[in-house]
């Protein structure tokens, strides 16, 4: 009652100050060694790792819990929760050396208990897990060798298992908090093991944490191994680009979540912010093409299409180089990412127009192809980023093909997938396994009217999903690179999914700011070793 | 009642509708109004004619380049003619307008009528209904009736239609209430006129300068409401350079390339500012009680 007394009444006195003269409101933020950062959303439910699926609420929960494994953001392991790990020769089961020394934010010791709580309580339907089951895979159950040592059964090969543990979803939760909180009051409150502690959350306005001053088990990557220099994180929500970029340069906020390139590239060429650019691991930004139906079931309009769009254009045009074209289904950021794609598809006019002219598309008089009398013609509801779409449009109509873009809400562009009634739809996901390719391209994953899925090409072949469970349940790393390699040739192969662009992360930060770090996959900024320097 | 006298009496400025409409622009807000909606309207209907640019065209220019020579109004973020795309725009902001006025104006007026002439318990409950949607501020209505109907330029009409009918029907329906107490209605049913008959010769008639200068006030409204719908996201789809879109394709380049922003917006400014301009001119003109005023 206090505390959130205090933040109400500190934000009042704040944001007066602001009114009146910013540089006030800056010095009075240093004072306190307090670091704001503006999120571009309102609408978290949840901070509870086992439950979330939203970058958003990840980037709480990153400074809150810690993982067995950490990594950095260029995939380097360390020691976290576990001092060491070994997986069996099969690939059925991770042992896990657990720290003794660790204590979750509410005085629970941290101990293999907790490992298993969390990791048995991830796979209970009743958790409502949107990733972190996802993750787990093959999970089997959690042994108990000793009070601080585990194996972890899986009930198939799972040799990604190691990267796995990396993930914030896999983060060690308080078993007690869970008890004593419920799983609502947990997802409201959550407590961990992490540089910072949960404080208070105030509903579409922010998220206070503040510093956990017994941390003492930071990675070994981590320039600082005690606990944080930033005594307190607000965490305030700003879904409006305009307002957060305003919110920076008035010097309200020191930290602003995805600013629009342009903002970006001004305020990084002004000295005064720095820009921090991270390429997202996952899938990239790209398009399913819908091969069930007319046009897109023929390969060779597929291909046309592809061939038709200059990717490094189109991306140097709308992202004026802060973003790259795309050229596989993985970002190059992720892990098992395959080169060789690079060489699908480039940019060929001429070569479009000879696709379509086999495949039977006609020229007719009003610059759109016709075969049988339709129009060469594919419908496109688009939800993610009117601009790519637009400019998509233009270019495949100087090759005769007609993009019918609809801009749609979340709600209708769900309910024309799952009744089949689209030729493309734009997708991205973010996650450091290359295993992710099992969502949009697995026959398991088609969607169904009343059953939201991701295989929005509708490609159903037993070959393909079996070079997924092949390469998913490698038992080697080495061999689990290599058959993600085929099964991201075979994709391009089929021509089903147009790779686009990179996924950016673009985050930017007054210079009085030192030592954030992008979290694993490019997307949350880890706030551990962060510095404030003084006006 | 002398009023009337007085027209016929003293002026012989020749027949009522050039007196009419002399009355009507011989006034500066007026006919600066005329002058500025037609010049918008002539520009909108002759645009395959006189756009420099197809206005679909990307990289018809450089991308966000100024305004100069070649490209009057400067260039998006595609590198499409803005000149171009206003003067098209002008066709889907204008004419979703007016299809959007007529709609509610007939809607409105079939309800208002019915609920004033039937009168009783239909009538109370009818207006409560119509009080309810009326306390809806009317672009949330809209928003609200397009969720349900889903995007799309004829769903954005229909919805803002139906968000202006209760204040066309509560017009009507005060007006008919006045109108049906007069001796001729009485007369008329004494005759042995219908309902309906009654309705459509005697009361629409007399409703009818009513519903010229609400519809006419209502334009610049439903202009602007579609073009807010759509400035969501929720009506004209790519590439249909409609007003409201453009200026959402603006918005994020409002500080790098202003232009963006500045045309459409002032060509929706010009359009809203004219209409209203006549409406009221032409309130003053039909108002009955204010017939000698100039």
């Amino acid at each position: 009652m206090i505390s959130s007394r205090r933040t109400v009444l500190k934000a009042g006195t704040a944001s007066l100050a602001f009114l009146a003269a910013p540089s006030i409101a800056r010095a009075q933020a240093n004072a306190s060694n307090t670091l704001i950062w503006a999120d571009d959303s309102n609408s978290d439910v949840t901070y509870d790792p086992r439950v979330t699926q939203s970058r958003h609420e990840e980037q709480v929960i990153v400074q809150v819990f810690d993982q067995l494994i950490m990594s950095d953001e260029t995939g380097k392991l360390s020691p976290g929760l576990a001092t060491a790990w070994e997986m069996s020769p099969d690939a059925t089961s991770l042992r896990f050396t657990l720290r003794n020394d660790v204590k979750f934010h509410d005085g629970t010791p941290f101990n293999a208990e907790a490992v298993r709580f969390t990791l048995d309580s991830i796979v209970d339907p009743a958790t409502g897990s949107q990733g972190a089951v996802d993750m787990l895979g093959p999970y089997d159950k959690t042994e108990i060798l000793g009070p601080h040592e585990v194996r972890v059964h899986f009930k198939a090969p799972n040799a990604g298992a190691i990267d796995t543990f990396t993930e914030n979803e896999l983060s060690i939760v308080s078993p007690t908090a869970v008890q004593k909180l419920g799983r609502t009051g947990f997802a409201q409150a959550p407590v961990g093991t992490g540089p910072f502690r949960f404080v208070s959350w105030e509903r579409g306005r922010e998220v206070i944490l503040d510093r956990n001053p017994d941390y003492a088990w930071a990675p070994t990557w981590s320039t600082i191994q005690g606990p944080s220099n930033v005594q307190r994180i607000v965490h305030r929500f700003i879904p409006n680009n305009a307002t957060r970029v305003a919110a920076l340069e008035a010097g309200e906020v020191h930290i602003g979540d995805i600013l629009p390139a342009l903002d970006t590239k001004r305020l990084s060429d002004s000295g005064r912010y720095r820009a921090m650019i991270g390429v997202a691991a996952g899938l990239s930004f790209g398009a399913l093409l819908n091969t069930s139906r007319a046009p897109f079931d023929d390969i060779r309009v597929r291909q046309a299409f592809m061939h038709a769009i200059d990717r490094p254009r189109l991306a140097q045009n709308l992202y004026f180089g802060l973003i790259k074209a795309a050229y596989g289904p993985l970002a190059p950021s992720t892990p098992g990412y395959w080169s060789g794609a690079e060489q699908y598809f480039p940019f060929d006019r001429a070569r479009a127009n000879k696709l379509l002219d086999d495949a039977g598309w006609t020229m007719g008089p009003n610059g759109i192809r016709v075969k049988n009398g339709q129009p060469l013609r594919a419908y496109f509801p688009s939800l993610l980023l009117p601009d790519v779409a637009v400019a998509l449009q233009s270019e495949a109509r100087r090759v005769g093909f007609d993009i019918a873009v609809e801009n749609v809400l979340k709600q209708r562009q769900d309910e024309l997938l799952m009744t089949n009634q689209y030729e493309m739809a734009v997708i991205r996901w973010v996650s450091n396994d290359p295993g992710v390719l099992r969502i949009p391209f697995h026959s398991s994953n088609i969607p169904e009217p009343g059953k939201f899925k991701f295989n929005w090409s509708r490609v159903n072949d037993p070959a393909l999903d079996g070079l997924i469970a092949r390469a998913t349940q490698a038992k080697t790393p080495a061999e689990r690179t290599e058959l993600f390699a085929v099964l991201q040739k075979d994709i391009m192969d089929r021509a089903i999914f147009f790779p686009i662009h990179d996924q950016v992360q673009t985050v930017a930060h007054t210079a009085r700011v030192s030592g954030l770090r992008y979290a694993r996959g490019n997307w949350q900024v880890r706030f551990h070793e962060a510095r404030l320097a003084t006006a | 009642m002398t009023a009337s006298v007085a027209i016929i009496g003293s002026r012989h400025d020749g027949s009522g509708a050039a007196r009419f409409l002399r009355r009507l622009f011989l006034h500066p807000g007026a006919m600066v109004g005329t002058i500025v909606f037609s010049a918008l309207v002539l520009a909108a209907v002759l645009a395959p004619l006189i756009a420099p640019f197809d206005w679909n065209e990307t990289d018809a220019g450089p991308r966000l380049a100024g305004p100069s020579i070649e490209h009057f109004f400067g260039t998006d973020l595609h590198g499409r003619d803005i000149f171009s795309r206003v003067i098209a725009g002008g066709r889907y902001s204008i004419s979703l307008g007016m299809a959007t006025v007529l709609l509610s104006l007939f809607m409105g007026s079939l309800i208002g009528l019915f609920l004033g002439y039937t009168g009783g318990k239909v009538d109370i409950w009818g207006c409560r209904c119509l009080d309810v949607l009326l306390g809806f501020p009317a672009i949330v209505l809209a928003i609200m009736i397009v969720s349900v109907l889903g995007v799309g330029l004829v769903n954005v009409v229909v919805a803002v239609a139906i968000a202006g009918v209760p204040r066309f029907a509560r017009v009507v329906r005060g007006a008919v209430l006045v109108a049906r107490e007069q001796l001729y209605i009485e007369a008329a049913r004494a005759l042995g006129a219908s309902d309906y008959r009654i309705m459509r010769r005697h009361l629409l008639p007399n409703v009818t300068p009513t519903l010229v200068v609400l519809g006419t006030l209502d334009l610049g409204n439903a202009i602007l409401s579609t073009a807010t719908l759509s400035f969501l996201g929720l009506g004209a789809q790519p590439p249909t350079p409609e007003w409201g879109t453009m200026l959402s394709g603006g918005r994020e380049f409002m500080r790098y390339a202003p232009w963006t922003m500045i045309f459409p917006g002032l060509a929706l400014f010009l359009i809203v500012m004219s209409v209203n301009l006549v409406g009221d001119r032409l309130s003053q003109v039909l108002d009955p009680k204010a017939k000698d005023r100039r």
